[in-house]
C-alpha cells in the first residue's frame, strides 16, 4: 500500500491551491506532485519544462531540507512542504 | 555624461555654506550611485574617527543613474552615514518621490555636514538652497511633520523627515519619507543631532539619457516581467508571508532568540488556514483580513509595478506591516495579539523608529528582566502593554527607556558579560528575522555584513532556502553563497533597483549591464559589474578598517554557540564557533582580503581601489 503524505502549502502555494494541507498516496516526490497537481489546478505548473521543479516552488520534506529530487523516497507520515520560491525579505 | 549630473551639492549647516562638487566620471563609472557612490562619498567628506554626532559627521543622501527613468522600482534613493549604533558605516535606502524630486534638484547626491543651531529644513530648490527654522515641527511626528510641510512649502516638494525619536537621537531612529523609512543603524538620530527635522527638496532638472527608445522599451519589457511569479508574494501577499514559512522550518526567531517557533504564529499570518479570500464584512479581527478581495490597500512606490505594501486596518488606522516588523513586535516579544503588533508597528513608524532595533531591544530587556538583571517587573514576554509603553518610554527617553534607546549592544555592555551574550545584535546592529542557527549560510552572512546583523546587504538566506546548501551544517563551502548574495545586493544597491525585483532577471548582471548602457552609453559589461560590486563591498569594509573595524567584530553573540535550537523542523541544530570561524576564513579568501580581514594592497590595486579616501 502506497505511503500516505501530508503536503504543507504557504504563501502563494496556499492561495494558488485554496487548502493549507491535503493528503495524497505516494513513493516518491514526483508521484506526491502528480497528486497534488490533480487535486489543485489552481496552482499552476509544479513542475517546469525541463522535467524539475517549477523554479517559483520550493519543496522541503518534513520541514528540514530541501530538495529538488523527484525521484525521492517518501515514507508514510512524511509532510511535504511546497511554498513559494521568492523565500525571504 | 548621460544619466547623472556630474556633481554632488554639499550644504553645512553652521554657516548655511554650499558647493556644487564634481563627480568624475572615473568616481561614478566605478561606485554607480546609491549605496556604492554614498561609500565613496562618506568617505571623502569624513574625517577618520568622528563621532556619529560630532556636527562634522556627515550625512548623504544618494541618488543613482537610474534614478528618474521609467524603469520599474529605480525610485529609490541611499542614505549613508557613520552609524551611532554600530560606529561602523551604515547606509539604509529609501523610496519613491523624493529621490525623484531630489535627483531634479541637480545633484547626484547631498552632502550635509554641521549642525543648526536650533531645529531646522533645509530646503533645496533647484540652484536655491537655504536654512530654513523648523521649530514648530520639533516634537510632530513623521506624517504630521511631512502634512505640515507640504501645507508650507506646496506640491513640488518631497520631504525626508525625523519623528520625536530622532530628535532624542534614539541611536535606532529612521528617516521617513512617506511613510517609507531608511530605517537601519540609527540615520534619523544622525539627521537629529543636526537639528535637521527635514529636508525639502524640488526641481526641474532632468539628465539625459544615452538612448531614450531603448531605455523605454527596456522599461516596458522589465515591467511585464515584474508581474510575473517572481514577485507574486510581494504583491499578492507582501512578506508577511515569511512569517508562517519560517515557523514551519523552525527558524522564526522567538522570545528572543530562546526559541525557533511560536506557538501564536497562525494569528499573524497574512495567509488564512483554508486559503481562501474572505470578505472584509465578514473577516474576524485581525491580520488575515486583508486577504480579502478589496478589503486590503495595496500601495506601490513611484515608478514601480510591484507594489509590495500591504497595508493593513487598524484602530489608528492603516498600517504597513512587513515581516521584519511583524517578527520584531510580534514573536521576538512573545506577542501573537495583531491589535498590539499594529499599534506598535503604526507607532515606530509615526515616531521614527526603527522597528527591527526597536523589537529586539525590548525583546532583549524581556529577557533580562526574567532573569533578573533588570529591574524591570512588568516587562515580560508576551505583554503588549509592556511593549506598548517601553516604545513610548524609548522615544521620550524616560526612565529604563533612556537606557534601550541606546540600543541592545550598549545595554548589555551595562548589565555585563552574560547579557551581552544573549544580547541580539552583530557590531551593535540588532539582527534580523533569520534564525542563524536553522539557517547557517545566513549565520555567515550576517557575521560578516558591513553594517552588522544584516538581511539587505546579504542574502545568504536564499543558499538556505533552496537544495544547494544543507541549511544546518554551514561551511567553508557557504562563503561563495555569500558572497554572490552580497555582491548581488551591492550592484542593486547602487544602481539602485529594488531587490524584489532579483527574481525577475535571467541574469542580473548581464541584464543590469544593458539597464546602463541604455543610461549612461557606457560600455559596461557583466563582468565590469561584477568587479564594480566587489569593489564596493571591499570600500565598506576599508571605511570600517579606518574607523576602527577589528577581526572579532565578525562573529554572532555566543547563544548561537551554545544553545542549539530544540525545537520543530530545526530541532537540534546548532552552531560551533570553530565552524563560523571556517566559513568567516573561506569568505575573507574568497574576498580576496588577509585572513585577519584586512585588504591586501595587490586587492586595492585589482579593484583599482588605490584612491579610495580610506585606503589611501
Amino acid at each position: 500500500m502506497a505511503p500516505v503524505i501530508v503536503v504543507e502549502f504557504y504563501g502563494i502555494a496556499r492561495l494558488r491551491s485554496g487548502v493549507a494541507s491535503l493528503r495524497v498516496t505516494a513513493e516518491t516526490v514526483r508521484q506526491a506532485l502528480d497528486a497534488v497537481q490533480r487535486l489543485c489546478p489552481g496552482l499552476g505548473c509544479l513542475l517546469g519544462e525541463d522535467g524539475r521543479i517549477h523554479s517559483a516552488y520550493l519543496i522541503s520534506v518534513n520541514g528540514r531540507h530541501f530538495t529538488a529530487e523527484l525521484s525521492r523516497s517518501l515514507e508514510s507520515g512524511d509532510h511535504l512542504v511546497i511554498l513559494g520560491a521568492d523565500a525571504g525579505g | 555624461m548621460h544619466g547623472y549630473h556630474g556633481c554632488y551639492l554639499h550644504v553645512r549647516l553652521d554657516d548655511a555654506f554650499t558647493q556644487r562638487k564634481p563627480l568624475a566620471e572615473s568616481v561614478l563609472r566605478r561606485f554607480l550611485g546609491g549605496v556604492g557612490l554614498g561609500t565613496w562619498l562618506l568617505a571623502q567628506e569624513s574625517p577618520p574617527g568622528l563621532d556619529p554626532f560630532d556636527p562634522r559627521s556627515p550625512l548623504i543622501f544618494v541618488f543613482s543613474p537610474l534614478v528618474g527613468t521609467p524603469l520599474t522600482t529605480s525610485a529609490k534613493f541611499a542614505v549613508v552615514a557613520k552609524s551611532p549604533l554600530t560606529s561602523r558605516l551604515n547606509d539604509a535606502l529609501a523610496s519613491s518621490h523624493f529621490a525623484l524630486a531630489g535627483k531634479r534638484a541637480g545633484m547626484d547626491a547631498l552632502v550635509v555636514t554641521g549642525s543648526c543651531q536650533r531645529p531646522s529644513v533645509l530646503v533645496v530648490d533647484d540652484e536655491q538652497v537655504s536654512v530654513e527654522p523648523a521649530e514648530d515641527l520639533w516634537g510632530l511626528t513623521c506624517s504630521a511633520a511631512e502634512a505640515a510641510l507640504q501645507r508650507r512649502f506646496g506640491p513640488r516638494f518631497q520631504f525626508a523627515v525625523i519623528g520625536p525619536a530622532g530628535e532624542k537621537l534614539v541611536r535606532f531612529a529612521t528617516i521617513s519619507h512617506g511613510t517609507r523609512h531608511a530605517g537601519r543603524g540609527g540615520l534619523g538620530a544622525v539627521m537629529g543631532a543636526k537639528r535637521l527635522k527635514a529636508i525639502a527638496v524640488a526641481g526641474s532638472r532632468r539628465v539625459t539619457l544615452a538612448d531614450p527608445e531603448g531605455v523605454v522599451a527596456a522599461a516596458r519589457d522589465l515591467s511585464v516581467r515584474s508581474f510575473g511569479p517572481a514577485t507574486a508574494k510581494y504583491r499578492e501577499l507582501g512578506t508577511l508571508a515569511n512569517l508562517l514559512v519560517f515557523n514551519r522550518l523552525a527558524v522564526l526567531p522567538t522570545r528572543n532568540f530562546q526559541a525557533s517557533t511560536f506557538e501564536e504564529a497562525e494569528a499573524l499570518s497574512v495567509e488564512a488556514p483554508d486559503g481562501s479570500r474572505l470578505p472584509l464584512a465578514e473577516a474576524p479581527d485581525g491580520l488575515r483580513l486583508p486577504l480579502a478581495e478589496g478589503g486590503r490597500v495595496r500601495e506601490s512606490c513611484a515608478a514601480c509595478t510591484i507594489g509590495c505594501e500591504h497595508i493593513y486596518p487598524s484602530d489608528q488606522g492603516g498600517v504597513r506591516l512587513e515581516y521584519e516588523t511583524a517578527y520584531a513586535l510580534g514573536p521576538l516579544c512573545g506577542i501573537g495579539d495583531p491589535t498590539v503588533v499594529l499599534g506598535a508597528a503604526r507607532f515606530c513608524d509615526e515616531h521614527g523608529l526603527d522597528t527591527i532595533s526597536a523589537g529586539a531591544t525590548i525583546a532583549f530587556a524581556m529577557e533580562c528582566a526574567e532573569r533578573g538583571w533588570l529591574d524591570a517587573p512588568n516587562l515580560r514576554f508576551g505583554s503588549g502593554h509592556a511593549l506598548l509603553r517601553t516604545l513610548e518610554d524609548i522615544v521620550h527617553r524616560r526612565g529604563l527607556g533612556d537606557r534601550l534607546a541606546e540600543g541592545s549592544r550598549r545595554l548589555a555592555e551595562h548589565l555585563g558579560p552574560d547579557a551581552l551574550a544573549i544580547a541580539p545584535q552583530v557590531k551593535g546592529l540588532e539582527m534580523p528575522g533569520y534564525e542563524p542557527r536553522g539557517l547557517q549560510t545566513m549565520a555567515l552572512g550576517l557575521a560578516v555584513a558591513s553594517r552588522g546583523a544584516d538581511h539587505n546587504r546579504s542574502g545568504a538566506y536564499e543558499a538556505d532556502f533552496s537544495p544547494q546548501a544543507d541549511r544546518f551544517h554551514g561551511s567553508a563551502a557557504s562563503a561563495k553563497h555569500a558572497i554572490e548574495t552580497e555582491d548581488r545586493a551591492a550592484l542593486l544597491d547602487s544602481l539602485i533597483l529594488c531587490k524584489f525585483l532579483r527574481g525577475v532577471f535571467a541574469d542580473l548582471w548581464s541584464e543590469s549591464a544593458d539597464l546602463l548602457r541604455l543610461v549612461t552609453g557606457w560600455d559596461v559589461t557583466a563582468e565590469e559589474l561584477r568587479t564594480t560590486a566587489r569593489r564596493i563591498v571591499t570600500a565598506k569594509k576599508l571605511y570600517n578598517l579606518r574607523e576602527g573595524w577589528r577581526p572579532e567584530e565578525d562573529t554572532l553573540p555566543e547563544r548561537f554557540f551554545s544553545e542549539p535550537l530544540t525545537n520543530g523542523a530545526s530541532a537540534g541544530a546548532k552552531l560551533s564557533r570553530d565552524q563560523l570561524r571556517d566559513m568567516i576564513r573561506a569568505y575573507y579568501r574568497g574576498r580576496a582580503w588577509e585572513e585577519d580581514g584586512g585588504v591586501p594592497r595587490v586587492t586595492i590595486v585589482s579593484l583599482q581601489l588605490e584612491d579610495f579616501p580610506a585606503a589611501v
